[in-house]
């Protein structure tokens, strides 16, 4: 199966194709096992993503997680590298639906403080902060109702996936990803700390959760780039 | 001098045309194109024809395929990738799909629905009508005379969009934003890192919203338009070239709002660090 059935499939489950284009990847599916299989991972995650209940995080959630994060004494984040995050992660994805993505951004914002963890700077602090951080983590999950590790998963699947491709692709490429990720994730620490200024300001918060959105995107984008690549 | 000759002469034996070809289409055919590397340039004309013209090494071929829905174009290379020059003329009208990965892409004409995306190479899209979808992770994107639903992003370039009506969406990481001479009635420009520009009228009821996180936001706008502005920054600045009465201010004034005439149009402004500039157009 190519990349672009993989994706043809992802239009045809959001029902973006034209009539056409239904009847080819309908004709298609019934000769072609592994699309068949695709389709079914493909919509169990849509039916994951819908499940999620789109809901604001309240305010005292930046509070808290600036607290986990002071009270760790953990260093400074710093930049993202893909190829320094290679050990301990789980299996395959299947994560390109943009309804993932749109599902998400809740989870994004109650996962802030974990994304951080994904930045290197010694294990002993990184694992303080993650265990800390889950903990805060936790309660809000319970309080707006879901499981923040969705989205941890989320992140980590897709950066799997870039890291399974990285050898495949054009240095230049992982360059200019590696670059993307790292503007991204300076943005996410400026808007952290802003929060911790102000964390009442919806612009900061929805600014991170947009920020963090496009860290998903991007990384979803990465992850296609590194599977086409193989 | 003479290596130099030399080399020109072996590049001039090696990439040669190999492909040439009419196809007869009916109307809404579309031009679906998956390649690795070159440049994909098609162009619009009156015929009821596709004229495909593929510059490529002996290594490399294409491989067509026709059915009513589409014509498809396939790069084939015997050593793993395929470096492939189109030249191409379409019907007008037609929905044109390129997908690669060291590609560069030029459509020109009154195209149909156009997507396109590539890994490196710029991408400058003129005339799409009805929908379009351009990505770039490492390059440049253009788009002029669109109408419709319009989508750019790219990850590490910028992105200009000049006389476009419908909703236009652009998004970047690195890489400013240009929208220029804009007719839109529903725009969404962001990026991260990179200056966002916006000059355009207002449609009373449309909604605007221009943000980044490093960088300024410009827009320029008639006097005359009814909207309500809203202003956000953290550590930015704001200037607004015409007198503006504030009905709204939060955050020890860095966010705020106010209204131009009735109202009805939404515009939202947005710098975490930068300046944001309303200017008259």
């Amino acid at each position: 199966m190519g990349d672009t059935w993989e994706q043809l499939l992802s239009e045809y489950l959001d029902g973006e194709l034209s009539a056409v284009d239904r009847c080819e990847v309908e004709a298609h599916l019934a000769d072609c096992t592994e699309c068949r299989v695709t389709l079914e991972e493909l919509r169990a995650v849509a039916r994951r993503a819908a499940a999620l209940e789109n809901q604001a995080p309240e305010r005292d959630l930046w509070i808290g997680i600036v607290q986990q994060i002071a009270a760790t004494g953990s260093a400074e984040p710093g930049i993202v590298d893909i190829g320094e995050r290679r050990a301990g992660r789980r299996g395959r994805i299947t994560v390109s639906l943009p309804q993932l993505v749109a599902a998400g951004i809740v989870l994004v914002m109650l996962s802030a403080g974990s994304t951080l963890l994904l930045q290197p700077g010694g294990s002993e602090p990184v694992m303080q902060s993650e265990a800390a951080l889950s903990q805060a983590a936790a309660v809000q999950a319970v309080r707006v109702g879901f499981d923040v590790t969705e989205y941890d998963a989320v992140i980590a699947d897709l950066e799997l996936a870039l890291d399974q491709g990285r050898d495949r692709l054009d240095p230049n490429t992982v360059r200019v990803l590696e670059q993307s990720l790292a503007t991204i994730d300076r943005a996410m620490l400026d808007a952290y700390e802003a929060l911790e200024q102000d964390p009442t300001n919806s612009y900061l918060s929805a600014h991170l959760a947009a920020t963090m959105k496009r860290k998903v995107e991007l990384l979803q984008r990465a992850a296609t780039i590194a599977r086409a690549a193989s | 001098m003479l290596t130099t000759i030399l080399a020109g002469a072996i590049a001039t034996a090696a990439v040669m045309p190999q492909t040439d070809t009419v196809i007869a289409v009916g109307p809404g055919t579309r031009l679906d194109i998956d390649t690795f590397g070159g440049e994909v340039v098609v162009q619009t004309w009156s015929r009821n024809e596709m004229r495909i013209v593929a510059n490529h090494s002996r290594r490399t071929s294409v491989g067509i395929s026709q059915s009513s829905a589409a014509v498809r174009l396939r790069g084939r290379s015997s050593h793993g990738v395929a470096t492939i020059d189109f030249e191409i003329s379409v019907p007008s009208g037609t929905d044109v799909d390129v997908r690669g990965t060291y590609v560069s892409v030029d459509l020109d004409g009154e195209l149909g629905e156009v997507r396109v995306e590539t890994v490196q190479g710029d991408i400058v899209v003129s005339g799409a009508t009805g929908f379009a979808h351009l990505y770039s992770v490492q390059g440049d994107v253009e788009l002029r005379d669109a109408d419709g639903d319009l989508n750019v992003y790219s990850t590490n370039g910028s992105l200009v969009v000049t006389a476009a009506s419908g909703s236009v969406r652009a998004e970047a990481t690195n890489g400013g934003i240009t929208l220029s001479d804009m007719r839109s009635s529903e725009v969404e420009a962001t990026t991260v890192n990179g200056t966002v520009r916006f000059d355009g009228t207002i449609d009373p009821g449309g909604r605007y919203r221009l943000g980044t996180h490093s960088g300024s936001v410009i827009a320029a706008v008639p006097a005359d338009i009814d909207a309500t502005v809203s202003v956000s920054t953290f550590a930015g600045d704001f200037e607004a070239a015409f007198p503006i009465t504030l009905t709204e201010t939060r955050s020890q004034g860095r966010r705020f709002s106010f209204t131009v005439g009735d109202g009805g149009a939404r515009i939202e402004l947005e710098s975490f660090s930068g300046s944001i500039r309303l200017r008259r157009r």
